[in-house]
């Protein structure tokens, strides 16, 4: 199988990763029963980079990409590469297709829904207004049973 | 009433983005006869939109395949019979088995094809596989190709003028009685009315065969001259009622049985209350209300203790020259005046001249004050904000945040100048008379060693017929108990206060009568505001409350969703499946 060896920048969260392949295409075997989730394959020692840069990985058999957990140096000549799929970059375009209620959201929200990040200090602030007018003066008020 | 919504959603250049929504109000009669009739339109911006894409983003944000095998789709060629590559493409990339209709006119297009097999829709039932069109136009609204895709006029378009692209989705759920027996459309029985409803170029469109249209707008463009402001004036509103309001997203969504089948109208119907009129009653015959000045009042003492006080005369009357006397107070306010002439004691004249009264009420105007949202989020609203208002001769009292948020409240006392007894009226520049208390503003001016209040009930009694309950309680405690009385009433008020809010400190006691004249004459108000903590970059790190349902394809940067149901990934096991479904709902960024 065709592996392809890159270097992931991006958080794990981010679905459209920002990666760069190093070196070339590199084919590796598989020994024994292999996880398409968790696989662990073995390639031969190789001159065109160093592997151990490495840290993630698209399996063209598998059609996903993986990133890669560890690393065992069999002998001098083999390395046994163990991956841990990436669902989301592997599966980007049919998770953007799809609809989901979103509770939180980076660009699209709105400010009148509480939010518990919002942190009130102890101490609030005052704003005190007066009316333009009142009560002004004193009367006196004699009410007589006259007419 | 029935509302059918078509809610529009525009989202613009430069990140600003403007939910659109249209709302119908149909009559009954036009809904009870086409029950199965709605609606949808969506217009929405789409980067990097191409041909091929243009299924994805309908049936993402339908949440269903718009175009599938199920229902019968043609294609609509012009008179040449012409299929153009990106119609190829388009129908390459849904799989889809298409036929085609040949020699239409772009009236037949746009109007639906003729013998197609539709299915027959149930009351309020949702179109599915209706399908989809496209219109290109130029910077100069020129239209490059236009392309109806579609079983009958259900309509998606995309719009290019060079800068932007806007796509819109018309989906239009048609009344079982425009197709005959054999499910084939008749276009000669679709009814006038619904001529409205053929997506959004409705210059012209006729809206008076519909009882009320509420149009809700919410629009912010930074580019005036964006293709979308282009389109507004193309809304044909008159005579339509439009309105704006703030709800994007009216509640219930439908009104279907178990629930939700309210009325969905506006829930915002706000009839104001003004502050009431001043009763009009004139002072009876029996008594004279005078406002006297101080030197006045020193000349009627003079007499009253004169020889020109002729007792016989007077006693025709009274047994007592105080007898007649009904109060001498001090007011911050007295009822205009209607000119002078002498004080008389019954029919005694003291030939001391002063002002006097023809109404026994009087009105004090306070102004407003404008209450400002400072953030413009829910830390304006109740309970982060805390606003008391303290008014003169009642003391502070504490105002709901929700009910007077961003609006101007204004204060207007109406005083009974006989009594003292006292309502000031709170009022909001768009809802009315929110709250009233009542209060007195008497201070009784010591005349001899009889009850005063007697003769305050004597004339409430047999004048008015209606005894206040400051003058009740001075007759049954003199000038003790109307203070009692003006404090039980001030004291009642408080306790429903302190029911209603949040727990909160008492600011003052009761200011009525002559602890009100010695207090603060102009009312004010305290507002408390939260000084919020909010942490930097809290949209990047942790997003903000979205609560909504949208395409993740249309979310940018951190999105953490609440529910999702993954359709269409069509290689992954179920184990990737529950591990997206995990990761969306922790977060991921889009």
């Amino acid at each position: 199988m065709k592996l392809k060896f890159y270097h992931n920048s991006s958080d794990p969260i981010v679905v459209s990763k920002s990666i760069s392949q190093i070196g070339n295409d590199v084919n590796g075997t598989l020994r024994g029963p292999c996880s398409v989730r968790e696989p662990v394959i073995v390639i031969e020692k190789f001159t065109g980079f160093n592997v151990a840069n490495c840290n993630y990985m698209y399996c063209d058999e598998f059609d996903r990409y993986y990133y890669i957990t560890d690393i065992v140096a069999l002998n001098n000549d083999l390395y046994e590469i163990h991956g841990k799929v990436d669902v989301l970059k592997t599966f980007a375009s049919g998770i953007r297709s799809n609809s989901a209620i979103v509770s939180r959201q980076q660009k699209e929200y709105s400010l009148y829904l509480p939010d518990n990040f919002y942190k009130s200090y102890a101490n609030p602030n005052f704003e005190i207004k007066r009316f333009p007018k009142g009560f002004s003066g004193h009367y006196y008020i004699l009410t007589v049973a006259s007419s | 009433m029935k509302i059918l919504k078509v809610p529009a959603y525009i989202y613009q250049n430069n990140v600003q983005k403007g939910p659109y929504q249209v709302t119908f109000l149909q009559d009954n009669a036009i809904v009870e006869k086409y029950k199965s009739y709605t609606t949808e339109t969506v217009i929405q911006r789409w980067e990097d939109l191409t041909d091929n894409s243009i299924s994805q983003k309908v049936n993402s944000y339908l949440g269903f395949n718009l175009m599938n095998n199920l229902y019968p789709i043609y294609i609509g060629l012009d008179q040449n019979g012409v299929m153009g590559n990106w119609e190829l493409d388009f129908i390459n990339f849904a799989n889809l088995d298409v036929k085609t209709v040949t020699g239409l006119t772009r009236t037949d297009r746009t109007q639906g094809f003729p013998n197609t097999n539709v299915k027959l829709l149930n009351d309020c039932e949702s179109v599915q596989g209706s399908g989809c069109g496209y219109r290109q136009i130029d910077e100069n609204h020129t239209v490059l190709r236009d392309y109806i895709y579609s079983v009958l006029s259900s309509s998606y378009r995309v719009l290019v003028d060079g800068v932007y692209n806007y796509a819109e989705i018309s989906i239009t759920v048609w009344p079982e009685d425009i197709f005959n027996s054999e499910g084939v459309y008749d276009s000669t029985k679709i009814p006038v009315e619904f001529t409205i409803t053929a997506g959004f170029n409705r210059s012209g469109a006729n809206f008076t065969s519909v009882s009320s249209i509420t149009l809700r707008v919410h629009y912010h463009a930074t580019d005036n001259n964006s293709l979308v402001n282009q389109w507004q004036p193309a809304f044909n509103l008159a005579n339509s009622q439009s309105s704006t309001n703030d709800t994007e997203n009216p509640f219930p969504e439908d009104n279907e049985p178990n629930g939700g089948d309210g009325t969905q109208g506006d829930p915002n119907t706000i009839d104001p209350t003004p502050v009431p009129d001043l009763p009009d009653i004139d002072t009876t015959n029996f008594v004279t209300i005078y406002n006297p000045t101080a030197s006045a009042l020193d000349s009627l003492a003079s007499f009253l203790w004169s020889n020109l006080f002729d007792v016989n005369t007077f006693k025709k009357v009274y047994g007592n020259p105080m007898d007649t006397i009904i109060s001498l107070a001090v007011l911050p306010c007295v009822p205009s005046s209607m000119g002078t002439k002498h004080i008389k004691f019954g029919n005694v004249d003291s030939e001391v001249t002063s002002s006097y009264c023809s109404k026994q009420f009087a009105e004090v105007e306070c102004g407003g004050v404008t209450i400002k949202k400072i953030v413009g989020g829910f830390t304006d609203y109740t309970p982060y904000v805390k606003i008391s208002l303290f008014l003169p001769y009642i003391g502070f009292v504490h105002l709901d945040t929700d009910d007077v948020m961003s609006g101007t409240i204004s204060v207007t006392y109406h005083v009974d100048c006989i009594s003292g007894d006292l309502v000031a009226f709170v009022s909001h520049n768009e809802k009315g008379v929110l709250y009233s208390y009542n209060g007195n503003c008497l201070c009784n001016i010591p005349v001899t060693q009889g009850n005063y209040a007697g003769a305050l009930k004597n004339y409430y009694q047999q004048i008015a017929g209606v005894i206040p309950a400051t003058v009740q309680g001075a007759a049954s405690g003199g000038a003790a108990g109307a203070a009692m009385g003006a404090f039980s009433s001030a004291y009642n008020a408080g306790v429903n206060i302190s029911l209603n809010t949040k727990p909160t400190y008492q600011r003052s006691g009761s200011m009525s009568g002559a602890a009100g004249i010695m207090g603060v004459q102009r009312p004010f108000i305290v507002i408390e505001r939260p000084n919020i903590s909010v942490p930097k970059n809290l949209a990047h790190y942790a997003g903000q409350m979205c609560n909504k349902t949208m395409s993740l394809n249309d979310c940018k940067g951190l999105t953490i969703c609440e529910a999702v149901h993954l359709d269409g990934i069509a290689n992954a096991t179920s184990e990737e499946l529950r591990e997206i479904e995990t990761l969306l709902k922790n977060g991921v960024i889009l």
